[in-house]
């Protein structure tokens, strides 16, 4: 299975709230389009590259990444790229990729 | 082999209660020949640190600067002039050739100016520190509609930070007055003690010396000085504000600086640059003891300004520099002593210093949420001769024996002087969870939104690391990463919050 990005944009078009993996909320989905899902933080605004995303969940698919999203933090940051690495394991985790 | 040694109790010959009596007995902490004389450096910070240097200067105590060799240097910084005037007006009342004294008023700046500093912070702390991670998702660490009050007014400790480090990273006047203390300490032909002296419970103080703590000691002085942290903790009569949780990420910022196993936590992520810059130990000061017979704030510190001041200078630093030995001499265990060993800081970092209280009325709980145990305490009484009676000195062990249970009974040393009868008594070895104010500080701290808790932290957040809150990256640890990808440090979370209780020492 992998990411179905139609999915992602349909649970996403209107914004989200995320649940934290840990600790308080601070950080929501604002949007998503074909390339990139946009998030706010409270300090701050970035977006995760879909090509991050599904690379990621491909390596998850193989069982060349953990699903323990804890975990996956720094395997994402390792495997995949530096790029907010705890808010991709919360997004997929909200996508249920993680558990 | 077992020795009684006629004092109704055996142990063995280098035990480590046969070491504190070796403090009380034969005073193996007081300065010898060899020894001193001590130059005194001291940085204040906000209104609490400045106001202490404006009292030494303006009414210095006896002895003070009497050596000829002795010299003596003071930089106040706070946010805004107000505090600082009076230091500078009475700075000519020290000889010139001796003394050095100077003061920085940090600007508010406006909030481009702030945050297009933040946004270099990056590069700030790479030259500062080649191991520095070049974070890809560092943002600054205060949200942008931050309110930025007017010089004088209070600030949050996160902005505090800021101000002071987009200064001294951008080589404003604090950097460049850094630089001439940390000469004048290098420079001193008697023994420098370094002291940082702040507010425990407001805004700017404590705000600012997580960072100056390590640009001085582990850059500019490269951890060759005997650097004091002296904390003023808080009192009932404080204004409110300062009973909005801020004590809680202050005293817990401090206690992952000082107790070693904490700090080695810290470094495990982010580098030895933040290893404990108080290399001489720290001090808090209780307010309590004073303000219970005062019942005015304005009277407390003008006392406990006056008493820190004359601890710290009197007879040429020698009854501070003679603590520090005796502090030092009980955080060795007896099986490692050696007279050169420095021993790392426990978890009961704290070492109780109250200053400016009658000893003719009754010390209260000195700011602890009950009675503890330590090792040892010492008084120490000043005064003209006259005044220095057994009777007044054994009122002061009784005092202190209702709040402090001492393995070896407290010592009371009595010090010849003109003026008015002083005391000052030391209480070392106690944890955060021992100070009364920890725990209500917590239960506020828990009842703010997660833009009060940003704005009350200071050190790390830089590195995105908001202490106080749970690890994202891992169950358990503390240190919520504030940028999304995974800071943390390598300190359980309970043991921040205080839920794991120190193990007891005596």
């Amino acid at each position: 299975m992998s990411l179905d990005w139609a999915a992602v944009v349909k649970r996403y078009e209107n914004g989200a709230r995320l649940e934290p993996l840990l600790g308080v909320s601070t950080l929501s989905v604002t949007g998503v389009d074909e390339e990139k899902i946009y998030v706010k933080h409270r300090l701050w605004e970035a977006s995760l590259s879909r090509r991050n995303l599904e690379r990621a969940v491909e390596l998850l698919e193989n069982g060349k990444m953990t699903r323990v999203a804890a975990d996956f933090i720094d395997q994402y940051r390792t495997f995949i790229e530096d790029e907010r690495p705890s808010t991709a394991a919360t997004i997929l985790k909200d996508l249920g990729y993680l558990d | 082999m077992v020795y009684e040694h006629e004092h109704g109790h055996e142990h063995g010959p280098v035990g480590d209660l046969s070491r504190i009596e070796a403090i009380r007995d034969r005073g193996v902490h007081r300065a010898g020949e060899h020894e001193g004389p001590f130059s005194l450096h001291v940085v204040g910070l906000g209104k609490a640190g400045a106001n202490v240097i404006e009292r030494l200067v303006s009414d210095p105590p006896e002895g003070f600067l009497s050596d000829p060799r002795t010299s003596f240097s003071a930089l106040a910084i706070d946010i805004g002039d107000q505090e600082l005037r009076p230091i500078r007006e009475s700075a000519g009342r020290l000889p010139a050739d001796r003394a050095q004294v100077r003061t920085v008023a940090l600007p508010v700046l406006d909030r481009a100016s702030l945050f297009g500093g933040l946004r270099r912070y990056r590069e700030f702390l790479k030259m500062e520190y080649p191991r520095y991670y070049w974070n890809p998702n560092y943002e600054p660490w205060l949200p942008s509609d931050i309110p930025l009050p007017a010089a004088g007014e209070h600030f949050p400790r996160a902005l505090a930070k800021a101000i002071y480090g987009v200064e001294y990273y951008q080589g404003g006047a604090v950097a460049e007055e850094l630089d001439a203390f940390a000469r004048r300490v290098a420079a001193s032909e008697a023994m420098p003690i370094v002291c940082v002296i702040f507010g425990l419970a407001g805004g700017t103080g404590s705000g600012i010396v997580v960072e100056l703590a390590r640009h001085l000691s582990n850059i500019k002085l490269g951890r060759r000085a005997w650097v004091l942290g002296v904390g003023i903790l808080p009192c009932e009569g404080d204004p409110d504000y300062t009973r909005d949780g801020v004590f809680f990420p202050a005293i817990n910022e401090l206690d992952c600086m000082v107790d070693a196993e904490k700090n080695k936590g810290v470094m495990a992520v982010w580098g030895d640059l933040y290893k404990n810059p108080f290399t001489a130990g720290f001090f808090a000061v209780p307010q309590n003891v004073v303000y219970d017979h005062t019942g005015d704030l304005a009277a407390t510190h003008e006392r406990i300004d006056a008493g820190l001041a004359a601890f710290l200078a009197r007879d040429n630093s020698t009854h501070l520099y003679e603590t520090l030995k005796l502090l030092n001499w009980l955080n060795v265990p007896a099986d490692r002593w050696h007279p050169a060993v420095r021993a790392e800081q426990g978890e009961r970092w704290l070492n109780l210093l109250a200053v400016g209280f009658d000893d003719a009325q009754p010390l209260g709980g000195l700011d602890l949420a009950g009675p503890v145990s330590s090792d040892y305490a010492e008084a120490r009484l000043f005064g003209p001769a006259e005044t220095l009676t057994e009777q007044r000195a054994a009122r002061v062990r009784e005092e202190t024996a209702k709040t402090v249970k001492t393995a070896v009974e407290p010592g009371a040393l009595t010090f010849p002087s003109t003026g008015q009868a002083e005391t000052t008594l030391f209480v070392p070895h106690v944890s955060k969870l021992d100070l009364a104010a920890f725990v209500p500080a917590r239960e506020a701290y828990d009842r703010l939104d997660w833009d009060e808790k940003l704005l009350r932290h200071s050190w790390l957040l830089d590195l995105g690391v908001l202490l106080c809150e749970p690890s994202t990256r891992f169950e358990g640890m503390g240190g919520e990463c504030i940028l999304g990808c995974a800071c943390w440090v390598v300190v359980p979370h309970a043991a921040i919050r205080g839920e794991i209780k120190p193990a007891v020492r005596v």
